[in-house]
């Protein structure tokens, strides 16, 4: 693990206090918790649209989108109730890249910052982080203490080799059993893990995030020339000689490859978030994670 | 499109060289990544994984080859011909002294035998000849099909240092041409040349210089002052430009001091040594401060030797004629002794070291060795081919027309009281007749000379007028002449030696080491020098006095390179602008048809421009 000494600052932490996870699926733990749980009903807490159906109670109805589309919608709200998130991070040597920031640090941040979130939503957050070290899961327990805990945890997190990233699932929902939310920040370079990983989830009805952290330098690689290119998780070795025409190529692959991440993650009911880690921590918490409906301000 | 050096196409093999490093693997550099997930992908859409890449349409690449392939092109020496059918062509090439002119790089003949080359270029299916000439012309290639052939003849031709007579050329093109069908002449020349009035219909001329720049030592001479010698050198400027430098002088080989001279355009000035020490070889060299001032070398020196001091012996056999012995003493080249004719038998027994035998009213059976002048011959004397008759009175005197011998001998004022009536076989000359019977003749035969004539002048009053030591002086100039008639020639001109009357070997030492034997057989060939400088003349027989030795006697003569038709270096031709390239020549002149246009230039600065280009574009990182 590199420098993480001050994975986040104390004003980032105190200004994430005011950010909440948002779920998007009944939570099947403890009811009648004080914070949001998902469960659509009277909760005046606004979610979605959907068309209207014979049955649905007319004061659901929105008039004004009738203004505007001639057809009727039903507002959905939620109901405020308390989850057990689960946060896998990716530990893997593949993580270690990118500039100014590395993957990992930029990762162990967001996922912090996120546990930051689900404790002040009164969430009972679980970390798991999965390396060729192994798999480390940590329950941080009480909110304040649990956040210190958390951050610690994911400071002394040991990178390097590969993840397993449905074994770490898989352990988790042994220790959790009440896992309902699954927060997974990766570079998804594992297609079948996280095949394994989205079944496994919806198996057990948990709803999934990926976030899908890539460096700048992956989203557009450049260094025109010849190259000897080396895996950082398997050793393998390819020779190429980058051109314009072979980062045009690139381009056309990466953009193949996040499609394909994303129907499998629609296949099993998850969502999907792109992030560059180019952009940093901060920007990632408090732009891109609430435009991408992940956290909200309260 | 011809080419000039078709083998410089191997050059070509560049491109595929520059194509196959292009197909070469490069050496790469090391990359960690996080993965080659999606870099295997697109290595499988390059194929990168075969041997040999893709050829990629690199800007650079085609910037190379095209750099390659100008250049390739432009060692092959391409020629383009303009228009005009394929013909027979007969060239001149002008090989004088001015051709070693250095004005056009590297000189004005190598720039001739390009444009020979380049005629040779495009035949298209004719055949060339090249004459060059100087003095004389000679083939050098004849009738040509291929340009390699053509430049294979040319190779290791060069200047001449003697004057250009265009003449004879032309003679013998007209000779050449008239076997051919419709041939075409052309002259590639600088000019300075005599041209004859009738030049060839459709002579084309390409002149080959630009600049009249020169500077020349235009003449050294010698002469004796209180017993010493004065050298005199004349430089002449040429050029149309003001221009100055030094003379340097060597004495013996040895240098004697130098003189700054300074002139205007096309001025001259003359330089004088006095106090020289006598009979000493003298030599010149000029130099230039500017070089641009004297683009020709081949007159910048000269050489000199003082006259000889030599005299030929000549022995007067007579019973008394103060008249003639007068005459004879006073001839600088004679030293003249007389012996009465029981001396001559007795001298005739021994060793007979005379080149010059006068039988003044005297003849023996027998001629003695060197020449001989027999005077007023004894009735009856019957040799070579000569019949002494009785005598008779003699009336009008006629003189053979151009006869040497009689050259500034008034004879209307002569009167013979009598003459002896000769009987000439042939050989002899007559050079004097009376009454259609010959009373002075000479015959030349072997290295001997022989003089006869028939009367005595005490019996006359030919003693008595200017006439008769002028024809003493050239009878024995003659019949004695000295072995070169001046110490100095022109490189090119014919040197004519007369033997010495013992002479049994003569040869040439040229400067450059090399020997010409010009005797035996007698007469000597004319004797032409190749390059200016100082000669020898060497002529040996076996000494009569001491059996098994040799006399030899040796004489330094001068060859100059200056001559003031190559001297002038300005272009010039008959009808032609001076400019250098082709222009009309002869009454039915015109602009040569299908004159090959040589690209190489051309090419070779493309090549260097799209370099800058390539240059450019790396420099800007593609």
């Amino acid at each position: 693990m590199p420098e993480t000494a001050g994975l986040l600052s104390p004003e980032i932490l105190a200004r994430l206090e005011g950010y909440r996870l948002i779920h998007h699926k009944p939570v099947g733990g403890a009811t009648g918790g004080l914070w949001r749980a998902r469960q659509k009903g009277g909760s005046s807490e606004f979610v979605d649209y959907r068309e209207y159906a014979p049955g649905d109670e007319p004061r659901r109805v929105d008039w004004m989108a009738y203004a505007r589309l001639r057809r009727l919608y039903v507002r959905e709200y939620l109901d405020e109730r308390r989850d057990c998130v689960l946060f896998l991070l990716d530990a893997s040597a593949s993580m270690g890249f990118g500039t100014p920031l590395t993957k990992e640090v930029y990762a162990a941040q967001v996922i912090g910052g996120l546990v930051a979130c689900a404790l002040a939503g009164q969430d009972q957050p679980v970390l798991a982080v999965t390396s060729g070290a192994g798999t480390a899961i940590l329950r941080p327990g009480g909110r304040r203490a649990g956040l210190a805990r958390s951050l610690r945890f994911l400071e002394a997190t040991s990178w390097g080799g590969r993840a397993d990233l449905d074994g770490a699932l898989e352990a988790a929902l042994r220790t959790a059993p009440s896992i309902r939310s699954l927060y997974l920040c990766s570079d998804l370079y594992e297609r079948e893990a996280l095949t394994r990983l989205l079944r496994l989830a919806a198996a057990r009805e948990v709803e999934t995030t990926v976030l899908h952290v890539l460096a700048p330098e992956e989203w557009v690689p450049g260094g025109e020339g010849d190259w000897a290119l080396t895996d950082s998780e398997t050793g393998e070795r390819l020779e190429l000689t980058l051109t314009p025409f072979a980062l045009a190529a690139y381009a056309r692959r990466l953009q193949e490859f996040v499609a394909a991440l994303e129907e499998e993650c629609r296949r099993w009911g998850a969502r999907r978030v792109a992030l560059n880690s180019g952009e940093g921590a901060q920007v990632t918490l408090f732009r891109t994670l609430p435009r991408a409906g992940v956290t909200r301000p309260q | 499109m011809a080419f000039l050096h078709p083998e410089a196409l191997w050059l070509a093999l560049t491109l595929p060289a520059i194509v196959f490093f292009y197909l070469l693997r490069p050496r790469r550099r090391e990359r960690p990544v996080p993965s080659i997930l999606l870099w295997q992908q697109v290595a499988q859409e390059l194929e990168a994984n075969r041997p040999w890449q893709r050829l990629r349409p690199q800007f650079i690449l085609w910037l190379q080859l095209l750099a390659a392939g100008l250049c390739a092109l432009a060692a092959a020496g391409p020629t383009l011909r303009l228009a005009g059918p394929a013909r027979n062509t007969i060239v001149l090439l002008d090989a004088s002294a001015s051709m070693q002119a250095t004005d056009v790089a590297p000189s004005r003949f190598a720039r001739a035998l390009r444009e020979v080359e380049a005629m040779a270029a495009g035949l298209r299916g004719g055949r060339l000849t090249v004459i060059a000439f100087d003095r004389q012309p000679r083939v050098v290639v004849n009738e040509a099909r291929d340009a390699a052939g053509v430049r294979r003849a040319l190779a290791g031709l060069k200047p001449s240092s003697a004057a250009g007579d265009v003449a004879p050329a032309l003679s013998l093109a007209g000779a050449l041409a008239r076997r051919l069908t419709h041939p075409r002449l052309v002259l590639v020349s600088d000019g300075g040349l005599d041209f004859p009035a009738n030049l060839p219909a459709g002579l084309e001329v390409i002149t080959v210089g630009r600049s009249a720049a020169n500077v020349s030592l235009a003449g050294l001479s010698l002469r004796s002052l209180g017993g010493n010698q004065v050298a005199q050198v004349s430089v002449v400027n040429h050029g149309d430009a003001a221009a100055k430098g030094r003379v340097n002088l060597y004495v013996n080989g040895r240098a004697a001091g130098s003189k700054a001279w300074q002139l205007p355009a096309h001025g001259a000035t003359h330089l004088l040594w006095p106090d020289l020490p006598p009979g000493a070889t003298v030599a010149a060299e000029l130099e230039a401060d500017d070089p641009a001032a004297d683009y020709l070398a081949v007159d910048n020196r000269a050489w000199a030797v003082p006259q000889s001091g030599r005299r030929a012996r000549a022995l007067l056999v007579t019973t008394g004629n103060v008249y003639l012995e007068r005459a004879l003493s006073l001839l600088p080249g004679l030293e003249v002794y007389r012996a009465t004719p029981e001396e001559y038998a007795r001298l005739a027994a021994a060793s007979y070291p005379y080149e010059l035998t006068v039988w003044d009213g005297y003849a023996d059976k027998n001629l003695p060795p060197g020449a001989v002048w027999i005077i007023n011959p004894p009735p009856g004397l019957r040799l070579e081919g000569l019949e002494v008759g009785p005598a008779f009175r003699p009336h009008a005197l006629v003189g053979a027309d151009g006869s040497p011998v009689l050259r500034y001998v008034d004879l209307a004022e002569v009167h013979l009281e009598k003459a002896h009536r000769l009987t000439l076989a042939g050989g002899w000359t007559v050079d004097l007749a009376a009454d259609g019977r010959p009373l002075l003749a000479r015959r030349a035969e072997k290295g001997r000379r022989l003089a006869v004539l028939a009367c005595d002048p005490q019996h006359s009053d030919l003693p008595l007028r200017p006439a008769f030591p002028v024809l003493v002086q050239n009878l024995a100039t003659w019949l004695v002449p000295p072995a070169l008639e001046v110490p100095q020639g022109r490189v090119g001109e014919e040197l004519l030696v007369s033997p010495l009357p013992l002479a049994e070997k003569i040869i040439i030492e040229a400067p450059d080491g090399s020997v010409t034997e010009l005797v035996p057989p007698f007469p000597p060939a004319p004797f032409r020098p190749a390059v200016p400088g100082l000669y020898h003349l060497v002529q040996r027989w076996a000494n009569p006095e001491r059996p098994g030795d040799t006399v030899e006697v040796r004489q330094a003569f001068a060859v100059n390179a200056y001559d003031v038709r190559e001297a002038v270096l300005a272009p010039r031709m008959p009808g032609g602008s001076g400019e250098e390239g082709p222009v009309a020549g002869g009454p039915h002149g015109r602009r040569p048809p299908g004159r090959p246009v040589p690209l190489s230039s051309v090419l070779g600065l493309a090549t260097l421009a799209v370099v800058l280009w390539e240059w450019k574009v790396v420099s800007r990182g593609r």
